[in-house]
């Protein structure tokens, strides 16, 4: 399915242009290089890429400013790339549009796996009155129906909404802000509201609450809902 | 005449006294008359029994009286008064004359004794009006002198001595302006120090009187001796600081030399020699061993990047650079993740842990407290025995403050290195064959300062150490209510 697709590599790093191009176009990729903000924008305008792979420090800007640009005509899935620790620019790029990150210095193996994932999710969204099942746990969004087997769940409507959010990015880091925005809504809502209902949440929903294996808290960034996922339309 | 200075500031200095003696001239007028009528009717009454001559006495204590109250100008007016009265009206014949001499000894003797009773007398009141400036001014001295010179902040000591002196003027409200600035107060009085300005007293909601007044300008005076002291401590203060700091700085600059010219040389070397090994055309290594020698390379450069990480931390964290971005978090999330993030480092020693059973929100950087926690269990495994496992516990204690331990069945601590163990580049006494740099412990207290934790070491039952970190955590009920 991915075959063939095209990535653009933002970065200014001779030798990560390098090692990234070689092994990308080994896995079936056909791979772009653009050292600058500027290139990166004149390129994902040109000539559309499926994926863009993007480094936050460039030597004419950053890449939230890319990623903010990209946001406003493009909905091509982003991939940051960013440096440990650095929690709060992996935020801010999120809330900026950027689509996933990886943590510099990173493996290639994660890298493939997670350009996998984005480009499977760009043609994979669920749909909003999708079914979608999580291991046996199934989410009827049309419905607004939880269940696991065939016992229901009961959730509060902030923990469904939770939930949906969630669903309706899987895989995907959602930061702090975007759930909070997303439940409560602009301006309302504080951190520790979210925690509270999160671990009510992963009480109903997590086979074993102490050891989650489907919310997954990203430290500092916000929650992930864990694939793998299958949904399907129900008619 | 020598004391020329004095004399100038004499009658600046003793506005008091003349305000005390300056009484309005008809009150003098009309006490005067009732005192010189009162002595008449006593004379015209006691007549009967005594010479008259001799009664010229029974004006003395008027006289004294007058002059005493209203000074020896009036107490001399007073005495021609009654002389003129009493040789006027009582001395027989009756009338006035010049010559007579009676009228001249006693105007004389009256004269004498007010001049000699008001002198007396404005003396011991300047004198007192004296002491009570001089206490006033001591007074001044010492709150000013305990504001600036206390251990508050110059900025603080500013404020209070601002206080102290619109009180001592009279003023609703003072300011001090050190160096220059634009003009805010009602007046402003310059702070010189030897010719020098060094700033400025601004004062707002002034009496008019008081703007005459010598008081201000000397509280002005007082004020800017002591400010520039305050001042000059302050720079000696902080240059002690700015030296202290550089000393540390120092000593850690060279011990952070030597820890990279020893930790990052020997994995570089490890993957200079594989790579060179694995890209040279004079061996051939068989396919199984090429892999093998590849996952060194990748473990090698790990170890080379957590090593650029901690010495990172640790000179961000003595820089005093580290922001900390407080919210809260649940501290089973963070021992979660801080638990498969150490078993992935140390996967030889089994990391059990042990929650409490309620939900537990922290206030705290969740990053860093997580790198905090992974630092203690790595540290906790260096000192493990093989096949003993680190415990890490989650519980909140009474006082609402939550308690991360981390427990191992090593060595322990000896107490007397508990405080140094945190140190950078500390190596204690029990290691030993374990490797690291010295850094774990040392950021893991950094970053724990930062985020207004305390971490603390005890024995752990039973042998080996227990890391206590313990972080402020929300109350159960405010949790769970909102």
């Amino acid at each position: 399915m991915s075959d063939g697709a095209r990535v653009l590599v933002v970065d200014d790093e001779r030798a990560i242009q390098r090692a990234l191009k070689a092994t990308l176009e080994a896995a079936g990729y056909q791979v772009e290089i653009a050292g600058t903000c500027a290139d990166a924008l004149a390129q994902v305008a040109l000539k559309p890429p499926d994926l863009v792979i993007l480094d936050l420090l460039l030597p004419d800007g950053s890449g939230h400013d890319v990623c903010r640009d990209i946001r406003g005509w493009s909905p091509v899935p982003i991939l940051l790339v960013s440096a440990v620790g650095d929690e709060r620019e992996k935020v801010k790029a999120l809330d900026a549009g950027a689509d996933d990150y990886v943590t510099k210095p990173f493996g290639i193996d994660e890298l493939l796996a997670r350009i996998r994932a984005m480009l499977r999710r760009a043609v994979d969204r669920p749909r909003p009155d999708a079914v979608v099942e999580l291991g046996d746990l199934r989410v009827d969004l049309a419905r607004r129906l939880v269940a696991r087997g065939a016992e229901e769940i009961h959730l509060t409507p902030i923990e469904y909404d939770l939930l949906k959010a969630l669903v309706a990015h899987p895989g995907r880091v959602l930061t702090h802000r975007a759930m909070i925005q997303e439940v409560w809504g602009p301006g309302y809502g504080e951190s520790h509201l979210l925690r509270v209902h999160i671990a009510a949440l992963r009480r109903k929903i997590e086979r074993n609450p102490r050891e989650p294996e489907l919310i997954e808290t990203v430290t500092g960034v916000g929650y992930r809902l864990r694939e793998p996922l299958v949904s399907d339309a129900e008619s | 005449m020598t004391d020329s200075r004095t004399r100038r500031r004499g009658p600046r200095a003793f506005t008091r006294a003349s305000i005390a003696t300056a009484a309005p001239a008809g009150a003098t007028v009309l006490v005067s008359t009732g005192l010189i009528g009162f002595s008449s009717f006593a004379v015209f009454v006691l007549r009967r029994w005594s010479n008259y001559e001799a009664l010229g006495v029974v004006y003395l204590p008027a006289v004294l009286a007058i002059a005493f109250l209203f000074g020896k100008r009036a107490g001399l007016m007073t005495a021609a008064a009654a002389a003129l009265l009493w040789d006027g009206v009582f001395v027989r014949p009756a009338g006035f004359r010049l010559d007579n001499s009676r009228f001249w000894v006693l105007a004389v003797a009256l004269g004498l004794s007010a001049v000699t009773v008001g002198e007396l007398a404005s003396r011991e009141r300047r004198r007192s009006t004296q002491a009570y400036e001089r206490e006033r001014e001591a007074a001044l001295l010492a709150g000013i002198s305990s504001a600036l010179v206390g251990g508050a902040s110059l900025e603080r000591a500013q404020l209070d001595a601002a206080r102290i002196a619109a009180a001592a003027i009279g003023a609703a409200s003072a300011r001090i302006v050190l160096g220059r600035g634009p003009l805010d107060g009602q007046i402003a009085l310059p702070l010189r120090v030897d010719d020098r300005v060094i700033g400025r007293l601004e004062l707002t909601g002034v009496p008019p009187e008081i703007v005459q007044d010598g008081d201000a300008m000397r509280v002005a005076r007082s004020l800017s001796g002591l400010l520039a002291l305050a001042q000059e401590r302050e720079r000696l203060a902080a240059a002690h600081v700015e030296a202290a700091a550089l000393r540390e700085s120092d000593a850690l600059k060279t011990a952070l030399l030597r820890a990279v010219s020893h930790e990052l040389r020997t994995p570089l070397t490890a993957i200079k020699t594989t790579v060179s090994a694995l890209s040279g055309s004079e061996i051939e290594l068989d396919p199984e061993t090429t892999i093998e020698l590849l996952r060194d390379v990748a473990l090698e450069t790990d170890r080379l990047d957590r090593l650029v990480a901690d010495l990172l931390d640790v000179s961000r964290l003595q820089a005093g650079s580290t922001v900390s971005a407080l919210d809260w978090n649940e501290a089973h999330d963070l021992v979660r993740n801080a638990v498969a993030a150490a078993r992935g480092r140390v996967p030889e020693i089994p990391i059990e842990v042990d929650l409490a059973a309620d939900l537990t929100l922290v206030r705290c950087d969740p990053a860093q407290i997580e790198r905090v926690l992974v630092n203690l269990i790595e540290n906790a495994a260096k000192f493990s025995p093989l096949g003993a496992n680190v415990t890490v516990s989650v519980h909140r204690d009474p006082g609402d403050r939550a308690v991360i331990e981390v427990l191992d069945h090593g060595p322990g601590i000896p107490a007397d290195e508990r405080d140094r163990v945190f140190e950078p580049f500390y190596r204690g006494s029990t290691r030993g064959a374990a490797g690291g740099t010295g850094l774990g412990l040392a950021i893991a207290r950094g970053f724990v300062d930062a985020n207004h934790g305390v971490l603390s070491i005890d024995d752990a039952p039973g042998g080996g150490a227990c890391m206590r970190l313990v972080l402020p955590a929300m109350p159960v009920e405010s949790a769970v209510a909102s």
